[in-house]
């Protein structure tokens, strides 16, 4: 896997490139709107971040490797990063398109909410610090939490109306499409690398606190 | 199945004759209603403002009963008791009826209250009453798990409140939508979010059961 | 009851990177007794928690046998677990806890006849929450001797007893102990005393 991350550092320049010069200004918000290549991307690994954590949690409850809880954990941390990312972009966008930073909007809210898991999710690692049965209570809580999700979203088109543009009235041309699929590519090369760099770092440290046990 | 029966029973002795928690829950839904009454002076709030309302003191109150089904387990140390006593699905189920039951009361002494102080009609009662019982249902599953999971670790009560708000929320929403149409009388939209929490409920608690003798079994 | 016996292959166990014990090795079989023995915090209610299926070890496995096939541990009818961490609730009466953990009326007149033999008969509709220590533990004993199970598992059965709740503790020890699988984690030499075999955890 760290290997198709490493194109990482060839996508993600290729994709800043495109995005603001190969994509055509957009209509309504101008250059503003190249925010767009950025934000969905963004909400994007958000999202994957936590269908990632998400499976891995069911597979570790099935089989019980602990590589697989740790490396849902990571996939959560950076999961949360880029909620953050996704939402304070989010708002801009919100600021550009309909004068506000926040609107209740259905998309915008899943992301909070998201946010909102994320954090229940860390609060709750935290809090069984040094308890041998942490990564199943956690990962026990993120599945209830992704059993839940669907239902969030089935209740928001039936209590807002929706100002999150639809996709098609803004990606109408090639060019923009293209440079969406790069960005979106390339963000997703983003999370693996940093996913992978993650898993490393936690292998050395695992490893050098074996080798000081074996001094002993 | 007579076991659960036991269990149940065991709950129902321990809850009745603690009777503490039992009042801080009924005291704390009604001063909630009342002050919420007192505040709006009289004055007629419209439907969704009712609803609204109605469902966080439920919540509220909920989160305050439904959390110690499991965490009084774990800070009386009866939880090994328990453990040895009986298979997890029966633990999980036995607390899972008590929850939904408690909770049923929990919410006929709040729309009681609520209905008494606040100004505004009920056009359809059964409809209502429907609504209400049906969120309770939903909100109960949920929270039955997710009181087994704060249970475990260091801060019980408010770990709780933290990690069941985001689970919860889409129970809350339909059931505040649901009980604002049913205030404007559009009973048919109302009826239909009963399917809302039945699914609600029914993936929850299977989610539940599957995931339950993890978080049970200590490591 | 059938007899059933407990096999502990290699077991370890580890909190983060302090290892408690490891290598431990035995077979625990009807009417050979098995003493735990080591001084404080070597572990040995951990281990008799592992040898009931209560605590899962960091590595090794404990199987149970039955007429020398494999079976599932199940735990309420199983074995009778005697712990200083149980814990019973204050609200419920002693018979009530008694009942929780048996079940119903048909077990009724054993339990008074237990209730009896170890004095607690006037007191069983009695709130446990005004039970005294010694009182406790002689309900502990209780029921875990209430379902007749073919394994007990006992961690320090006697501490905070008298003189009188001792006695009958041993007098019943002697009679059921050609039947039953035991496993006493203990530093006190009588407890000790009554076992056939003996582990000793702890540098």
């Amino acid at each position: 896997m760290k290997h198709i991350a490493r194109l990482i550092h060839i996508a993600m320049p290729v994709s800043i490139v495109l995005a603001f010069c190969y994509a055509p200004t957009a209509e309504v918000h101008g250059e503003a709107g190249r925010l767009l290549f950025f934000h969905v991307p963004l909400a994007w690994t958000a999202t994957i971040g936590f269908l990632v954590a998400g499976a891995l949690s069911i597979a570790f409850l099935l089989r019980g490797r602990d590589s697989h809880e740790i490396t849902a954990r990571f996939s959560a941390e950076i999961g949360l990063f880029f909620t953050v990312l996704a939402t304070a972009s989010g708002s801009i966008w919100s600021k550009l398109s309909w004068g506000s930073f926040w609107n209740w909007d259905p998309r915008q809210t899943s992301i909070i909410i998201l946010m909102l898991i994320y954090l229940a999710y860390f609060s709750l690692n935290a809090s069984l610090k040094g308890n041998e049965g942490r990564g199943k209570i956690t990962s026990a809580y993120l599945i209830i939490a992704m059993a839940s999700l669907p239902f969030l979203i089935a209740v928001f088109p039936r209590v807002f109306g929706s100002l999150h543009p639809h996709s098609g009235s803004l990606v109408a041309d090639v060019p923009t499409r293209l440079t969406l699929i790069a960005s979106l590519a390339a963000f997703t090369l983003l999370y693996l690398q940093i996913l992978s760099i993650r898993q490393r770092i936690h292998h050395f440290e695992f490893s050098r606190q074996a080798d000081d046990q074996k001094l002993q | 199945m007579r076991k659960i029966l036991r269990l149940i029973r065991k709950d129902l002795l321990v809850e009745f004759r603690e009777r503490r928690s039992l009042f801080i829950v009924l005291s704390f839904a009604i001063s909630t209603t009342l002050s919420s009454a007192i505040a709006s002076a009289g004055t007629s709030l419209g439907a969704w403002e009712r609803a609204i309302l109605l469902w966080i003191i439920i919540l509220f109150a909920g989160i305050i009963g439904l959390a110690h089904s499991f965490t009084r387990e774990e800070e009386r140390g009866t939880s090994l008791f328990l453990r040895l006593s009986s298979p997890p699905a029966f633990v999980f189920f036995s607390k899972l009826i008590f929850n939904i039951c408690f909770f049923a009361v929990l919410e006929a002494v709040i729309v009681s209250a609520f209905v008494f102080f606040h100004e505004g009609d009920v056009p359809s009662p059964f409809i209502f009453i429907t609504i209400i019982l049906g969120g309770g249902f939903a909100l109960s599953s949920g929270a039955t798990v997710l009181s087994a999971i704060a249970a475990k670790s260091a801060m019980r009560g408010a770990l709780f409140a933290v990690i069941s708000f985001p689970v919860l929320l889409p129970v809350l929403i339909a059931a505040i939508r649901a009980t604002a149409l049913c205030f404007e009388r559009h009973d048919i939209s109302a009826a239909s979010e009963m399917i809302f929490f039945l699914a609600f409920s029914g993936a929850l608690i299977s989610i539940s059961y599957l995931i339950f003798p993890h978080i049970w079994n200590n490591e | 009851m059938l007899s059933i016996s407990i096999h502990a292959n290699n077991i370890s166990k580890k909190y983060g990177n302090r290892i408690i014990f490891s290598s431990i090795n035995f077979d625990a079989s009807p009417s050979h007794p098995c003493a735990i023995c080591g001084p404080n915090g070597s572990g040995k209610s951990t281990l008799l928690e592992i040898l009931g299926g209560i605590r899962r070890p960091s590595s090794g496995s404990v199987r149970y046998t039955q007429n020398g096939e494999n079976i599932e541990n199940n735990y309420e009818r199983f074995f009778g677990f005697v712990s200083p961490r149980l814990r019973f609730y204050d609200e419920l009466t002693a018979l009530e806890t008694i009942q929780f953990v048996s079940g119903g009326a048909d077990i009724m007149g054993k339990s008074v006849h237990l209730l009896e033999q170890f004095g607690l008969n006037q007191y069983r509709n009695l709130q446990i929450g005004h039970f005294s220590t010694g009182m406790l533990q002689r309900l502990k004993i209780i029921t875990a001797l209430i379902l007749n199970p073919p394994v007990l598992l006992l961690d320090e059965p006697t501490s905070n007893l008298d003189e009188t709740g001792k006695n009958t503790f041993f007098t019943l020890m002697q009679k059921i102990i050609p039947h039953k699988t035991i496993v006493i984690a203990t530093n006190d030499p009588d407890e000790a005393a009554l076992c056939s075999r003996r582990i000793v955890l702890g540098a």
